[in-house]
């Protein structure tokens, strides 16, 4: 069966390149090349979205396989003026999983988003809209989503002040809300898994060596059946070396059923221009706010680490470890992730992932480890 | 006749000893026939971008002596810095350093802070200061740094490092895609050269 579903991607993959689909977001990566800020590339202080003319030159030239000189513009043939960045992300999965109740195939709907952020003297104004696919839509209004919008004063080259909605700095930024970091602790969850971007007022501090993010989170109250998180954030990191990262992130959260505080470091170190290493761990502190005088406390924590070497130009070799217990005194909230795979970025605009993983995920019931596969193919424009 | 002879052999000691006592020591460090090469590190704003570049090793010969006196110069080949980027590249050299016009970039020592009474000897040096002249983008001024030399029996393994204000140079600040290149620039050089005595008249 697996040999099947490996023969399916294959053609897939095929199929990807003669058709050139693809990929976008932050690429915390990226570090190994001396790119330490998200800014480099994005207009957001915590990456991905639009992209900076930085960030589509380097596409072209650093992140990509192969490329045609102007093939990084919006849209392949879009010359926006100064003062606009256009962007936009397709992104969906297929994935695989033969587990010891059931083996089933399915595609995933990710994204679908259109973007731009226009430059006015000391400001940035930036706003997403798109497309979802809502379980139960009720009017064609349900269907539309703006995940971000914001507005974002620089009063220095390293000072900002932004808001809007958008996700609370916290962590490595990564599109992958999958990973047992983001799943598991339900930060940055997009809707509609989770409850998506929060709206928040951000402080950002962007140095050579040090950065600081200090966010007020206001949760949803454009809708307030959600209950998303209001508290704060903080994450503190510095910069080793030219091509290495680590940092601290802090955050609180409460709503009407839980109370949260979540800490936890995390690294994005190049060893060489080829080879890294991106990790994060975050334990958790969760307070259910189940009747008056009754508040337990669950204590947890998950972890993710990837090591990746780029062999070609754009095309890397991945190894994945993840490793969650989201409560420290129930074994069965025991989650275990091994996978290898590629992950590559043949031309700008695309991007595509296709790992093996063996899991295991107590909660699910699954005690034994079990076949996981995924195809993840992404259109940056 | 005694005076007549010592003056004789006065005047012929003189005559012999003069030749060598005319003459200093005086080393050459051959960068024409070095290994090496060459670094710039700038800060790109905002986003705090490093931009680590490379070039070629410079050349040239460099002369000093153990009467204290430096002298020589290395260029180095503009054509061959590179930024990683090939665009960013190309702006740099084209734009802003204007390698047609200006080819190259020649540094001319004219002190150096290692004692004259190393010439020729073996030893290893930390952070020895020197000074010279910088011409480039037609345009020379008085730059300072530190090196670190290792000095063996036949050859010098150097690394120096200095930093320049690009606007000195009336070069204009670069800007490409939206990042601004900081006005300074920190420049390293790494050779491995040939050393050989030469006799210098004073």
């Amino acid at each position: 069966m697996i040999g099947t579903f490996l023969r399916l991607f294959g053609l897939l993959g095929l199929g990807f390149l003669l058709f050139g689909e693809v990929p976008a977001f932050a690429y915390p990566d990226m570090v190994r090349h001396g790119y330490t800020n998200c800014t480099s590339c994005h207009v957001s202080p915590t990456g991905g979205g639009t992209l900076t003319p930085y960030g589509r030159q380097l596409s072209r030239e650093v992140l990509s396989t192969w490329a045609y000189e102007g093939e990084e513009k919006p849209a392949y043939f879009i010359n926006s003026p100064d003062w606009l960045d256009l962007g936009g992300d397709y992104r969906s999965a297929y994935y695989y999983e033969n587990t010891p109740k059931l083996e089933q195939g399915q595609y995933q709907f990710m994204q679908l988003d259109l973007e731009a952020a226009a430059n006015y003297k000391a400001f940035t104004f930036d706003a997403s809209a798109g497309y979802q696919d809502p379980a139960a839509p009720n009017t064609a209004r349900d269907y539309l989503i703006s995940r971000t919008h914001y507005v974002m004063y620089h009063a220095t080259d390293q000072l900002a002040l932004r808001f809007g909605r958008f996700f609370p700095a916290y962590g490595i930024q990564t599109p992958n809300h999958a990973l047992l970091i983001r799943d598991t602790l339900n930060i940055h969850e997009p809707e509609p898994l989770g409850d998506g971007e929060s709206y928040n007022l951000e402080g950002s501090y962007i140095g050579d060596t040090y950065n600081v993010l200090v966010t007020g989170i206001f949760g949803r109250p454009d809708d307030p059946s959600v209950q998303r998180d209001i508290g704060a954030s903080v994450v503190v990191s510095r910069a080793l070396g030219d091509s290495s990262k680590v940092g601290l992130s802090y955050l609180y959260g409460t709503n009407d059923l839980q109370k949260r505080n979540v800490i936890g470091p995390y690294g994005m170190l190049g060893f060489t221009q080829h080879f890294y290493l991106l990790t994060e761990m975050d334990f958790q502190a969760l307070t259910l706010k189940t009747a008056p005088g009754y508040n337990p406390v669950e204590w947890g924590m998950a972890e993710t680490s990837r090591l990746g070497y780029e062999i070609v130009q754009g095309l890397n070799f991945i190894i994945d470890q993840e490793f969650a217990r989201t409560q420290f005194a129930n074994p069965n909230t025991l989650e275990q992730r091994y996978g290898a795979g590629i992950w590559w970025f043949p031309r700008p605009h695309l991007e595509a992932s296709l790992e093996y993983q063996q899991r295991q995920n107590k909660g699910m019931g699954y005690s034994d480890f079990y076949d996981y596969i995924y195809f993840l193919w992404h259109i940056y424009i | 006749m005694k005076l007549q002879k010592g003056l004789f052999s006065a005047t012929l000691a003189f005559l012999i000893a003069a030749p060598f006592a005319a003459h200093a020591s005086q080393e050459k460090i051959d960068f024409d026939r070095a290994t090496g090469s060459s670094a710039f590190h700038a800060v790109g704003r905002p986003s705090a971008i490093k931009i680590n570049g490379t070039g070629a090793s410079p050349k040239g010969v460099l002369t000093w002596g153990d009467d204290g006196r430096v002298g020589g110069s290395v260029t180095l080949d503009l054509s061959s810095l590179d930024t990683g980027i090939s665009m960013r590249t190309n702006h740099m050299k084209e734009k802003y350093l204007e390698a047609g016009k200006f080819p190259q970039a020649k540094l001319a020592i004219t002190e150096l802070g290692i004692p004259a009474t190393n010439v020729s000897k073996e030893f290893t040096q930390e952070n020895a200061s020197f000074k010279g002249n910088l011409t480039l983008h037609g345009v020379t001024k008085p730059v300072s740094g530190t090196l670190r030399i290792e000095h063996h029996a036949k050859n010098a393994v150097v690394h120096a490092e200095f930093t320049v204000k690009i606007s000195d140079y009336s070069i204009a600040i670069p800007v490409f895609a939206g990042i601004t290149v900081a006005d300074e620039v920190n420049i390293a050089v790494d050779a491995n050269a040939p050393v050989s005595l030469v006799a210098a008249s004073k």
